[in-house]
């Protein structure tokens, strides 16, 4: 099913209606907006510049820094009387990100999501859970309004006591999930302590994951698990552009569709800020084309992705980025290589012997930088021998060697010895400037 | 004839085997023979205990992977030069012995042993030698 008819248009018809918004958007904003009329004056750009789409590409970048730098309520663009919502990212550095919405982008905001939930098949009929921490996260709550809009039954059930989400799981026959991979992941370990088969004891068919990236290796694991015939899909956001519902992907899984008539969105070469055309590579860039509290242009979201316009098999014409292979801003630079730990985790994932839990550690040892990585033995796999666990050693090291070109340090323990987690989990450990 | 083995799993940090023999304490349970292999950074602790599948519940509880198996328990008279002879005998009808421990109490002894051919071994070893049942075991 298809929830918008904006996500059938044709190429001509998106623009059209994008050029329309980005003009008024360009004008409102050099109007209201000092930071963006100071960028614009220094460039010599006057609001009337955008006369076709690409026009966008004249505008100036907006970084997080200067969502930092306005902290916490200079960047909006109405009054606080209009604002009806504030949410904030907990940054891991420095002050947090604050957002803000008026009523109708609160409404926006529940429309982009509705559509990718049911893109990710969601209906009226299900019973939908949403472990999503509630609270200045914008996950839980955007997940919350937007599949109320779709008319499904939302159990609101939030993060923590594992053994209770479980309970209500079963007993409500809970067809949805939505969680983070990790805690996807987290609440089948839990199912499985307690004697729950999320196969055969759960009805859910459908887990609409997001707020951190899922890997394909983390998506068979979540398939063995949870069974082949769930849809698991996974979408994509970030508090500053809306939360969840920028993009999600359908159940053909090759790629998150934008909702464009809202996000403009755009790949660039990270290094030259030159637009990059279809299918190459660049750091992903998007314009908030008619938020009204705190729109935000040319947003560089520090994401690597790349852009696929070709019409896709669920019948949407809207624009694919392929799901994002790691986030620069999670890169870690060991002994000169850059590596996502997300790299890591598709080497780790579907070796026998292991679980699907890990941590990585980096710490400096002189000059050197010295990779450990932490995993957790399978109790099913288990053997009467050393030499069984020295074998399995060797077995990662040399996947992690070959993925990464790295040698790292392997430490196998003994089961539920990691830390686990219930919202994003914090996988990497980097002591290096501790 | 075979007697259960349990292999726990052992991280070589500082009081992990205590927490193994902790855990053994705390529910009861009687550690009949144990035998630690170890490289730098694993161990793999190997043990007749009195309840088996007892053992092996409450170390899933407290975080242990382990495994049980079956494993030659061999009677052997406490003298000098027996286990000579038997060792002899299996390496004559061409067996490798993988591993083993022994275990005495009071006059009796047996020698637990894995092999690379169980089934083969065991014949061998009938000829000259009895083995201990699971309820022998658990009562020396
Ligand atoms: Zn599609």
């Amino acid at each position: 099913m298809i929830w918008a008819k904006e996500e059938t248009l044709s190429r001509e018809e998106i623009e059209a209606i994008q050029l329309e918004k980005l003009k008024k958007l360009v004008v409102r904003m050099y109007d209201k907006a000092p930071y963006f009329k100071k960028k614009m004056d220094d460039m010599g750009l006057k609001p009337d510049c955008i006369k076709t789409i690409k026009d966008i590409q004249k505008l100036p970048f907006t970084t997080k820094q200067e969502m930092r730098d306005n902290y916490p309520f200079n960047m909006l663009m109405v009054p606080m009387k209009d604002i009806v919502r504030i949410h904030a990212s907990s940054g891991t550095t420095g002050k947090p990100t604050v957002v803000a919405y008026t009523k109708n982008d609160l409404d926006m905001w529940a429309e982009c999501v509705a559509r990718l939930a049911v893109a990710g098949g969601a209906t009226k009929d299900d019973i939908a859970q949403i472990c999503f921490g509630y609270g200045m996260f914008t996950g839980a709550l955007g997940l919350h309004n937007g599949l109320e809009k779709v008319g499904a039954a939302i159990i609101p059930s939030s993060t923590g006591n594992t053994q209770k989400q479980l309970l209500y799981m079963k007993d409500f026959g809970s067809t949805l999930l939505v969680a983070t991979p990790s805690y996807a992941m987290r609440i089948a370990e839990v199912a499985k302590e307690i004697g729950i088969d999320p196969k055969k004891d759960l009805k859910l068919k459908i887990g609409l994951l997001g707020s951190e990236l899922l890997t394909e290796a983390m998506r068979t694991e979540l398939h063995k698990v949870y069974g082949e015939d769930m849809l698991i899909t996974q979408n994509y956001g970030m508090s500053e552009l809306i939360g969840p519902g920028v993009s999600g992907e359908c159940e053909y899984l090759c790629g998150m569709h934008v909702n464009e008539d809202h996000f403009l969105i755009e790949v660039i070469d990270p290094v030259t800020g030159e637009v990059l055309p279809e299918g190459e590579k660049g750091e992903v860039v998007i314009t908030c084309l008619d938020k009204e509290a705190l729109p935000l242009i040319r947003y560089r979201t520090r994401d690597i992705s790349r852009l696929f316009y070709g019409k896709c098999k669920c019948g949407r014409t809207t624009v694919r980025m392929e799901n994002l292979s790691g986030r620069t801003d999670d890169m870690l630079k060991i002994r000169g290589v850059n590596v996502f730990p997300s790299q890591i985790e598709e080497a780790l994932l579907g070796i026998e012997g292991i679980g699907p839990n890990y941590e990585i550690v980096v710490e400096k040892n002189g000059s050197s930088d010295v990779l450990t990585i932490r995993v957790e033995l399978d109790p099913e796999k288990m053997q009467d021998s050393v030499a069984f666990i020295a074998n399995l050693e060797k077995t990662i090291k040399d996947k992690i060697k070959f993925i990464l070109g790295l040698d790292a340090k392997i430490k196998i323990e003994n089961p539920n010895t990691l830390q686990r987690f219930e919202g994003k989990a914090k996988r990497v450990r980097d002591l290096r400037n501790a | 004839m075979f007697v259960k083995q349990l292999c726990v799993f052992i991280e070589n940090k500082h009081g992990k085997f205590q927490e193994l023999t902790n855990v053994f304490a705390e529910y009861g349970i009687n550690m009949i023979s144990l035998s630690l292999s170890d490289s730098t950074a694993y161990g793999v602790a190997r043990l007749i205990v009195s309840d088996t599948d007892k053992a092996q519940k409450a170390l899933a509880a407290n975080g242990f992977a382990s495994v049980v198996n079956d494993i030659m328990a061999i009677k052997l008279d406490n003298k000098l030069g027996e286990l000579n002879k038997l060792i002899k005998e299996l390496n004559e009808g061409g067996i490798d012995v993988q591993y083993a421990y022994s275990l005495t109490s009071g006059k009796e002894a047996a020698i637990l042993l894995k092999t690379l051919d169980d089934k083969k071994a065991e014949k061998i070893i009938a000829k000259n030698h009895s083995f201990y049942t699971e309820e022998e075991i658990y009562n020396l």
